[in-house]
């Protein structure tokens, strides 16, 4: 695939997360477990979706890292960065499990990985895997950026928490796989999608996240 | 058994571990904990007793106004000699953070946040979110 489709790819997909994660991370409501939803439903179910459409290896973590840039123009809570460096990881994870050949969602990976039982298993445990592992990042990084100290005592007894929330990430991931893979109508050949409204689209989609995560948080 | 069967067999019991296991931490973290005392350096206060004696301030954080005790105000209450010498652990029954004394004389005790929160919460307006400790139970002193 020419790289530079690649390229508009990587910043539409990363645009639509860090904007998902911007605009929903800023809606709480109390009895809806966001955090879980924004990394087992939103991000992971991006990253398969792109990983599907382009089959390229490694785009999803510079996704991930458009969405982190992204992340850095909403002031939601106080350490900006550490969230940022989150949704990074969280590619980064994407990556280290997807590129296994034994877990190739592609067109070409093992028919195995079209049956949705077996889908819905591994987005269970990657949504899992995903969302604990952004949690404990931030966990461990915002001590250390605000403060300068990380206490061991913090961390271990914040664990039943990650864990315990990690189960709803676990269900929406086992919704989020399947559903990216097997969903025909989200089966497009983006080879096929002629040059000029390829990267128009790209562009324009794009610019109106980043507008309205800016517009959103900066203007209103 | 075929190398397909087994990654499915593998997935499967992983997903229904996973399932189980973190279900079972989110019912136990879930279980109500007795919230009506605070232990702080092992003197126990009722949440009555800290907002009718001790002088309540009203501040700013994440673009709020609270309304709460100064966490040094409670620590000096408990007769603590050299309080800049020590570490203060706050913690819920499954949440904890430890912060230093320029955080205690900064930090607040908040019951109620003006319908925003109505959690027994600690609120360091130049701390992170993360330093937030809800339904707090102790403040030890190391």
């Amino acid at each position: 695939m020419n790289k530079y489709r690649i390229l508009a790819g990587i910043l539409v997909f990363g645009s639509v997360w860090g904007m998902l994660e911007c605009i929903l991370g800023n809606v709480n409501i109390s009895w809806f477990p966001m955090g879980a939803f924004l990394g087992g439903f939103i991000g992971l179910g991006l990253m398969v979706f792109s990983r599907r459409l382009f089959g390229v290896v490694w785009m999803q973590l510079g996704m991930a890292i458009v969405a982190g840039m992204l992340r850095f123009w909403a002031p939601i809570g106080t350490c900006i960065i550490c969230s940022a460096l989150a949704i990074m990881a969280e590619g980064l994870v994407f990556e280290l499990i997807f590129n296994r050949p034994v877990f190739n969602i592609t067109k070409t990976g093992q028919s195995e990985l079209k049956n949705w039982r077996t889908l819905a298993f591994l987005g269970i445990l990657s949504g899992f895997v995903i969302y604990v592992i952004g949690y404990m990042f931030t966990q461990i990084m915002t001590p250390i950026i605000s403060t300068g100290t990380f206490f061991v005592s913090d961390f271990i007894k914040v664990l039943p928490t990650i864990y315990g929330t990690g189960f709803f990430a676990a269900i929406f991931g086992g919704i989020a796989l399947p559903l990216a893979v097997l969903t025909p109508q989200l089966s497009i050949d983006v080879n096929k999608i002629k040059k000029e409204h390829y990267y128009a689209i790209a562009t324009g989609v794009s610019a109106f996240c980043w507008v309205l995560v800016i517009a959103f948080f900066h203007l209103v | 058994m075929t190398d397909i069967k087994r990654l499915n067999l593998i997935l499967g019991i992983l997903a229904v571990l996973i399932l189980v296991t973190s279900c079972a931490a989110f019912a136990y973290i879930m279980i109500p904990k007795d919230t009506s005392m605070v232990v702080v350096n092992d003197v126990e206060y009722t949440w009555d007793e800290l907002f009718e004696n001790f002088q309540t301030t009203t501040f700013n954080a994440k673009d709020t106004s609270f309304e709460g005790i100064l966490l040094s105000d409670i620590i000096y209450d408990t007769g603590l000699a050299n309080p800049e010498g020590h570490q203060y652990i706050i913690a819920s029954s499954d949440y904890q953070k430890t912060v230093n004394w320029t955080s205690m004389v900064n930090g607040f005790l908040v019951r109620e946040g003006n319908g925003v929160v109505n959690d027994k919460i600690t609120i360091f307006p130049g701390l992170p979110q993360q330093y937030w400790v809800y339904d707090v139970m102790t403040i030890e002193v190391i």
